[in-house]
C-alpha cells in the first residue's frame, strides 16, 4: 500500500478519534455566556417588567424552592 | 565415401542417415543396406539464418550436438528450416527454426494422431496421451535438403503437417505421403542457448555482402561484381549509381551525402532495379519495393515481385518506417507496417501493427488504433484455449490472470508496407478474437491453415512519446476506449473509495453508538403538575465531571395532549448557564383499520456543562389543555455523547466512496456496455 494511502488512513483515524472527542465534550452544543444572568430577585436583569412573578422566561412565573 | 556423381568426398553415416546431400553437385544419395545409388539433384539452399550449418558442432545448455543434415520446407507464409543433430549420447534429433523460434525435437514411436483432414487450427487434439493446441495446419513442400538426412526427400516434396503445442511442448505430425505420420516432440529454446563450438561447412553463411556477393544470389546483391570487379550501388536516399571500392563497409553519396552500409542486406526489385535496404534480420520475407510499392516476396531465391500497391491511399499514420521505438531500454526499429480493416455494421474500423526490430531481441509490434497504442509480442497458445468457443463476455484463465472477451470478428489487410516477416497481401482474411485484462490484451488469429496468439500491454500516450522521442503533444488524440486501456485514476485515487468506504462504516458505527450511549445518572427530578405552569427552580443536582455531556430525559404521563417546557440550567450563584427546551406529544384513538397513535410520551435533550458542581433546573411550561399540566420526570445523565458529527463523518465517507466507485463504474460502463459487471 503507498504512503499516500496510509497516509490517508491515519488522517482519517485522526478525524475519528478528533470527532469522538468532540462528541464526548460536547463541541458544537450552546456554550455558557461570558456573563450568564442572575435569576435572583434583586437581579435587574429579570425584574424590568415590574409584573408580579415573572422572572428569566417571558410570562414566568413564581420561583419555587429556593 | 565418395559422391557417385562428382567423386568429390561425402562426409554419411549409414547409422545416421538415409540419404546424403552432396555438397559439391548437390546430388542426392540414397543409402541403402548395401548399396548407394544416385537419386537427382538438390536445389541450393540459401543462407542458414542463425548459428546452425551442417557440419557445426554446437553446445545447447551443457549438451554438444553435431549438425549432420538440414531439410528446408515451404508452406504458404514462408519456410522453416528442419536440422537432423546428433547428439552426445549416439542420439539423435531434430532442431526446428521457424524464423526465430527454436524447437529440440526427437522423433517419437508411432501413436495414434488426429485425422488431418477434420483437424483445424484452433482445435485441442489428443496425442500420444496429451492434449495439444492445433497451432497451425497447411502442406510443406521440401525445398532441398543438404548433409545427411535419416529418411528419402526429394525437392518438391509435398507432405501435409500438423503443428501442436500445449504451452510447454511442441509437437509436429507430419503426415507422409505413403507412410506412416512421423510424430516430433520437443520443446521451444532460446537462440541464446545455442552457442556454437565448431563452425560448420555450410556456405552462404551470413548476410554480409562478400558472402552473398560470392554466392551469386539474384536480386539480394548489394554489391554488383562482374569478373570480380566491384561496379556500384545505388544509393539509399536518392538512388545515385554510386562506385564501391571493394572491402568498403561504407560509401558515402556524393550527391545527397547520405552514408550507405554495405554490410546489410539488399533486395533489388526486379520490377524498378531499386535496391531496397533490408534493415531487419533475414527473417523478413516481405519487402515493398520504396521505388515503384512492388511487394517483394524474398522467400526464394530470387527476388519476386508480387504486385504493385501504390494506387492505394496511403494511410496517414503517427508512426513511419525507420523510425526508432525504445521500449523497456530496448530500442527497435519500425520495420514495416499492416494496416487492417474491418466492418461492423456500416461502420469501418481500421488499425495498424507496426512491426519493430531490434537485432538482439527480435520482433515486436506496435499497435495503433483511434490514437491508442500497444505493445505487442508472439506468444505461445494458452493450454487448451480454443478462440474460435470464446464469445463477447466469456472468461477463462491464462497465466493466473482472469481474461474476459471483449471481441471477436474477422478483419482485411488494407494496406502492407515495409518489411514482413511473413508474406501479406491487401485483402488477406484473418479472424481474431480478443480478451482483456488490464492493461493487457490475449489475442487469437487464425486462418484455415494457422492459428497465432499474441499478448499486449496498452502504452499510455506518455509511454509512447517516450518511445519514439517525440512530444506528447504530437500524438493523436486518443478517441474512445482501447479494450485493454486500464482506468486511468491513479492508484492512490482507486484506493481512497475502499479507504472511504470503510471510514463510511467506522463512523456510521460511532454515531449508532453514540445515539445509544445512556450515560451515567445523576438526578431524577419530579415536577408537580401543576407548578411548571409558571417559572419552577427545580431540586439541585449534582455533576461531577466536566466539560461533560449532559442529557435531560423527560417522561410525561399525558394522552391526546402535548407538554413544552423551557429549560435553563442554573448554577451555584443562581445564574442561567444555556437554555434549551423539551417537550412531549401522545396521541392515540381508534380508526377504521385499527387504533392508532402518535408522538410519544418522552424526549431527550442534551447540554453541556463546562465544569462539576450542583446545577438546578428553571422551568417554564406549556401544555395543549389546562389539564395537562401533569406531574413530569426528568432523569439527569452526564457523560453522553451527540452523534452528529459522527454522522457528518459518515457522509462525507461514503459519499467521497460513492465518487470513485461511479467513476470507475461509468469508465468500465462506457466500455463494456450494457455488460458490465465489473
Amino acid at each position: 500500500m503507498r504512503k499516500k494511502s496510509v497516509g490517508l488512513i491515519a488522517t482519517l483515524g485522526l478525524a475519528a478519534a478528533g470527532v469522538s472527542w468532540a462528541s464526548a465534550r460536547g463541541l458544537g452544543l450552546p456554550q455558557p455566556s461570558n456573563n450568564p444572568p442572575s435569576i435572583r430577585e434583586e437581579s435587574n436583569r429579570l425584574s424590568s417588567s415590574g409584573t408580579s412573578g415573572t422572572r428569566y422566561f417571558v410570562g414566568g412565573g413564581i420561583i419555587r424552592g429556593k | 565415401m565418395k559422391c557417385p556423381n562428382c567423386a568429390q568426398e561425402v562426409e554419411a553415416d549409414r547409422r545416421a542417415g538415409h540419404l546424403v546431400v552432396c555438397s559439391a553437385c548437390q546430388s542426392t544419395i540414397l543409402m541403402d543396406a548395401k548399396a548407394t545409388r544416385l537419386a537427382g539433384r538438390m536445389a541450393v539452399l540459401s543462407a542458414p539464418r542463425g548459428p546452425l550449418a551442417v557440419g557445426a558442432v554446437i553446445d545447447l545448455n551443457g549438451e554438444t550436438f553435431t549438425v549432420l543434415g538440414r531439410v528446408r520446407y515451404g508452406y504458404s507464409r514462408g519456410f522453416w528450416d528442419e536440422w537432423y543433430v546428433r547428439r552426445e549420447n549416439g542420439k539423435y534429433a531434430w532442431i526446428s527454426q521457424d524464423e526465430e523460434n527454436f524447437t529440440v525435437q526427437r522423433l517419437r514411436d508411432q501413436g495414434k494422431v488426429p485425422e488431418y483432414a477434420t483437424t483445424s487450427p484452433g482445435d485441442i487434439v489428443r496425442v500420444l496421451g496429451h492434449e495439444f493446441h492445433v497451432n497451425e495446419k497447411d502442406i510443406a513442400e521440401c525445398e532441398g535438403a543438404e548433409g545427411q538426412i535419416p529418411f528419402e526427400v526429394e525437392s518438391g516434396e509435398r507432405t501435409p503437417f500438423l503443428d501442436l503445442s500445449d504451452g510447454e511442448r511442441f509437437v509436429s505430425v507430419e503426415y507422409a505421403i505413403g507412410g506412416a505420420p512421423r510424430i516430433f516432440v520437443g520443446r521451444r529454446i532460446q537462440p541464446t542457448d545455442l552457442e556454437v563450438i565448431a563452425e560448420g561447412f555450410t556456405r552462404n553463411r551470413g548476410g554480409a555482402i562478400p558472402l552473398e556477393r560470392d554466392e551469386g544470389e539474384h536480386g539480394r546483391e548489394r554489391v554488383v561484381r562482374s569478373g570480380g570487379r566491384t561496379l556500384a550501388i545505388r544509393c539509399d536516399q536518392c538512388d545515385a549509381s554510386l562506385p564501391v571500392v571493394e572491402g568498403a563497409s561504407h560509401v558515402e553519396c556524393e550527391h545527397c551525402g547520405a552514408e550507405n552500409d554495405l554490410t546489410v542486406r539488399r533486395a533489388l526489385c526486379p520490377a524498378c532495379n531499386l535496391s531496397n535496404r533490408v534493415s531487419a534480420d533475414a527473417s523478413v520475407q516481405q519487402i515493398v519495393c520504396r521505388g515503384c510499392s512492388n511487394r517483394l516476396d524474398l522467400r526464394g531465391e530470387s527476388v519476386v515481385a508480387l504486385g504493385v500497391l501504390a494506387r492505394l491511399k496511403r494511410p496517414n499514420l503517427p508512426v513511419r518506417i525507420g523510425d526508432t521505438f525504445k521500449h523497456e531500454d530496448i530500442e527497435y526499429q519500425v520495420v514495416g507496417v499492416v494496416r487492417w480493416g474491418s466492418y461492423e455494421g456500416m461502420h469501418h474500423y481500421s488499425s495498424s501493427e507496426f512491426l519493430l526490430f531490434a537485432p538482439d531481441h527480435g520482433y515486436r509490434f506496435l499497435i495503433y488504433e483511434d490514437g491508442h497504442f500497444s505493445f505487442s509480442e508472439k506468444i505461445d497458445p494458452p493450454k487448451g484455449a480454443d478462440p474460435r468457443s470464446l464469445f463477447f463476455g466469456s472468461q477463462f484463465q491464462y497465466a493466473g490472470e482472469t481474461w474476459r472477451v471483449y471481441e471477436r470478428g474477422e478483419q482485411t489487410v488494407d494496406w502492407v508496407d515495409g518489411e514482413l516477416t511473413w508474406v501479406a497481401a491487401v485483402g488477406d482474411h484473418v479472424s481474431y478474437m480478443d480478451a482483456v485484462s488490464e492493461p493487457h490484451l490475449l489475442s487469437a488469429e487464425w486462418t484455415p491453415t494457422e492459428s497465432e496468439w499474441y499478448g499486449s500491454t496498452y502504452l499510455q500516450p506518455s509511454e509512447v512519446a517516450q518511445g519514439l522521442g517525440v512530444p506528447e503533444e504530437t500524438l493523436p488524440k486518443r478517441i474512445g476506449l482501447a479494450p485493454n486501456q486500464p482506468y486511468s485514476a491513479s492508484k492512490f485515487f482507486r484506493q481512497t473509495g475502499p479507504i472511504a468506504g470503510v471510514f463510511a462504516l467506522v463512523f456510521l458505527g460511532m454515531a449508532i453508538a453514540a445515539m445509544f450511549k445512556r450515560g451515567e445518572p445523576v438526578a431524577t427530578l419530579e415536577i408537580p403538575g401543576v407548578e411548571y405552569r409558571r417559572e419552577y427552580l427545580t431540586e439541585a443536582f449534582r455533576i461531577t465531571d466536566g466539560p461533560t455531556v449532559c442529557k435531560a430525559r423527560l417522561e410525561a404521563p399525558i394522552r391526546n395532549e402535548w407538554v413544552y417546557l423551557d429549560v435553563a440550567l442554573i448554577d451555584e450563584q443562581d445564574r442561567a448557564l444555556v437554555d434549551f427546551s423539551t417537550q412531549a406529544s401522545y396521541y392515540e384513538g381508534v380508526a377504521s383499520d385499527g387504533p392508532w397513535t402518535e408522538g410519544r410520551r418522552h424526549d431527550s435533550t442534551v447540554f453541556r456543562v463546562d465544569a462539576p458542581g450542583e446545577y438546578r433546573f428553571l422551568l417554564k411550561g406549556e401544555a395543549s389543555t389546562p389539564n395537562a399540566f401533569r406531574p413530569l420526570r426528568i432523569d439527569v445523565l452526564q457523560g453522553a455523547a451527540i452523534s452528529r458529527y459522527h454522522f457528518i463523518g459518515a457522509g462525507l465517507c461514503a459519499a467521497w466512496g460513492c465518487v470513485v466507485w461511479l467513476r470507475g463504474h461509468s469508465f468500465h460502463h462506457k466500455k463494456w456496455g450494457g455488460d458490465e459487471d465489473e
